[in-house]
């Protein structure tokens, strides 16, 4: 299991694209990364957790869409796509219209306001640009959570459907 | 100014874990220009819910920043002569004293000087968990846990020691081909991973854990009248026989078993009968050094201090750092009917609001001292927050001394001697087999509720996004489908011990007529069965709908 600790990653893989990665059969469903999101962003809380049938508790993050729909739905363009492929709202121009919210496939947009802003998983960019992880990997106490380069975790899909067939998994 | 690194307050693997305090500012601790920010440098291998929570107990809002008798703001030295004066007129043999499980060790030894040169007989910590975990010597190593063939997790592990669960995880997968395998009454966040999980019917895990131990060593083990799935019975018997390392963890949480310190009893002598890692894990780890120190100096019997309080004995009671009100409701009433109550408290918690004098107490990431972790290591906190010059338990211990006549100072190396002629639970306790019928309530808990909850339930997350949650009780599909209850229904439920209204939230791994209740609530301890031995146990209830 590669860390994913910033200080290891040489400079070419720091420009490369990278993503927060859930390996779900590591999940205890502790809502660890969730309290981190509260408190790092001052209790504006842009990561929430999927409750699917009770049984399993798990976050889910913004995947940085190719394609985002929350910026085509946004009638005051507050969310911007920047070249790292990371999807920001700027809150000054967030009107909290709740529109991206809704156009987001994946609920992954909070619809909980505060003052009237939409809030949303920004890979805790203030932190990406100190050279450190985002806050919800850093807490991640099952190791579940991986923030990891764009081509990596595709290869994990491979690895990930593998974890699913080994003895034990009672969940989903 | 600068970065404190400090162990956490909660943690019970305190080996590894840090928190580091990034302050902008050395002023005074509840000025706008402190600001105080957690670092994540020494977190790489996760902080739980409730050490996110660290920050905001440093700054809470409606933190106990100032002394008060009888509701008034007052001076520390004011309060402390109040404590002096009230003590006066009662005998030391009235006098209770109740201890949180996160006091550095030197304040436990003081209590125990200070009581045994009183004559106070009333002093114990305040947690039954710290007490019977207490009992067993820890071979373990944090470091080496994800090297371990087999993991066996006895209780539910992970959601009250959430940090442990990377390292399990690390076991299971990284090609190792190791086994996480799980003993506990019902489902659970940690029974999810088990490749197998050997349920016991609530009641009888000391049973189940004692037949296993029996049956790695070789003895003849009956499965039938234990009433377990034999073939994953001898699945794991097998396979702790041939393993060869392995790591017993055991968390008997609150509420969960009827019988944890014969649980304890077995699974230490199973770990023992082949070499493995052993680990009791308590509420907090260091409440098992102070339990130790207690008990070494003829001290720390809950049991018979909470008797005490029940039957109107106690004229004066001190609460140091802990909330025996909250931890225990049921006895509310007679703590509010002794004549002389006095806390020390971080936050306002059921006891403050009807203790006489409150002071101010610090966390353990501000205190200074000695602590005890899971490995059994002693170490210092010493790069502790700054924080103001509260009084703490010291000045109260000091002044109870000063009352009557006690000696408080002592050397650091009587303290580790006094440890460490502690006295092992050696011989086998009798195990107390009982049916619970047809529906036993058993006690379950969140990762990001501590202990009793008195605590936690004061951190704006949890009163924000758990608030409406928290506090369910978790019943199975096919018995909500009998009983006809829907997820959201209010029940009540009713023990021998008491009833609750509750809402209802149906968890689809549960598979037996089973009611979860939360033991983080008030609501849920208060309906939990009693013993005096071991504090809350699983009981005997039914379940309707309003």
């Amino acid at each position: 299991m590669p860390e994913t600790d910033v200080k290891n990653i040489s400079a070419e893989e720091k420009k490369e694209e990278r993503r927060i990665v859930l390996d779900i059969d590591r999940c205890i469903g502790c809502r660890s990364c969730e309290v981190a999101c509260f408190y790092e962003h001052r209790g504006q809380q842009n990561l929430v957790h999927s409750d699917p049938y009770y049984y399993a508790q798990f976050p889910y993050h913004c995947r940085q869409c190719e394609e985002p729909v929350c910026i085509d739905a946004c009638p005051r363009d507050a969310i911007e796509k920047l070249e790292d492929g990371t999807i920001v709202r700027h809150k000054f121009k967030c009107i909290g219209c709740n529109s991206c919210a809704i156009a987001c496939p994946f609920a992954a947009i909070n619809e909980k306001l505060i003052h009237r802003i939409v809030s949303k998983c920004d890979l805790c960019i203030s932190r990406l640009s100190e050279d450190e992880i985002p806050v919800c990997v850093a807490t991640c106490t099952s190791g579940a959570l991986m923030f990891i380069p764009l081509t990596e975790a595709i290869k994990r899909k491979e690895w990930g459907a593998r974890i699913i067939a080994k003895p034990g998994l009672h969940r989903i | 100014m600068g970065a404190h690194s400090v162990t956490c307050h909660f943690c019970s693997m305190q080996d590894s874990f840090e928190i580091v305090f990034e302050l902008t500012s050395q002023k005074a601790h509840f000025s706008k220009e402190h600001v105080p920010k957690i670092g994540y440098h020494y977190s790489r291998n996760g902080l739980c819910p409730r050490g996110n929570f660290c920050l905001e107990a440093l700054k809470h809002t409606k933190r106990v920043a100032y002394c008060t008798v009888d509701g008034m703001q007052t001076r520390c030295s004011e309060a402390l002569e109040t404590v002096k004066e009230r003590l006066k007129s009662i005998d030391p043999a009235k006098v209770a004293i109740l201890i949180s499980g996160s006091v550095p060790l030197e304040v436990a030894y003081k209590t125990a000087l200070v009581a045994n040169s009183c004559g106070i007989r009333f002093v114990s910590t305040v947690n039954f968990d710290d007490i019977i975990t207490a009992k067993f010597m820890n071979n373990y190593s944090r470091e080496k846990i994800a090297e371990q063939e087999i993991i066996l997790a006895i209780g539910d592990v992970f959601t009250n020691h959430p940090t442990i669960s990377k390292l399990v995880h690390d076991a299971r997968f990284a090609e190792r081909k190791n086994f996480l395998a799980v003993v506990d009454n019902a489902s659970s966040r940690t029974s999810w991973f088990a490749w197998q999980f050997l349920k016991a019917k609530p009641g009888r895990t000391a049973a189940v854990v004692k037949a296993l131990a029996k049956a790695v060593r070789g003895e003849k083990a009956e499965v039938k009248n234990i009433d377990v799935d034999k073939a994953t019975f001898d699945k794991l018997v097998n396979l702790l026989q041939g393993a060869k390392s392995c790591a017993v963890l055991y968390s008997p949480g609150t509420g969960r078993f009827m019988d944890p310190l014969s649980i304890g009893y077995w699974a230490k002598q199973l770990a023992d009968a082949r070499g493995f890692m052993f680990a009791a894990m308590s509420t907090s780890s260091n409440g098992r050094g102070v339990a130790r120190i207690l008990e070494a100096n003829g001290l720390g019997n809950l049991k018979n201090t909470l008797a005490a309080i029940n039957a109107g004995d106690i004229e004066a009671l001190i609460c140091l750092g802990c909330d025996p009100v909250e931890a225990y409701p049921g006895i509310y009433q007679k703590v509010k009917d002794i004549p002389v109550r006095i806390a020390t408290a971080t936050l306002p918690t059921a006891i403050t609001k009807i203790a006489q004098v409150v002071l101010p107490t610090k966390f353990l990431f501000e205190r200074t001292g000695t602590i005890l972790s899971l490995s059994e290591r002693k170490y210092e906190l010493s790069d502790s927050v700054p924080s103001p010059d509260y009084p703490c338990e010291c000045a109260v211990l000091d002044s109870i001394g000063d009352v009557y006549g006690g000696s408080t100072d002592f050397e650091q190396s009587e303290m580790i001697a006094s440890m460490d002629s502690f006295a092992y639970l050696a011989e086998e306790p009798e195990i107390k087999e009982v049916d619970l019928g047809e529906i036993p309530v058993v006690g379950y808990s969140l990762p990001h509720h501590h202990g009793d909850g008195s605590i936690t339930r004061k951190f704006s997350w949890i009163r924000k996004n758990t608030a409406e949650s928290d506090g369910n009780v978790l019943i199975s599909p096919a018995f909500a489908k009998k009983m006809g209850i829907m997820n959201g229904d209010s029940v009540v439920v009713e023990t021998k011990d008491g009833k609750g209204e509750f809402t209802v939230r149906i968890q689809e791994d549960l598979k037996d007529d089973i009611v979860l209740v939360p033991v983080y609530m008030p609501s849920g301890r208060a309906i939990l069965g009693w013993d005096d031995d071991f504090g809350f146990v699983p009981t005997t209830g039914r379940i309707e709908k309003v």
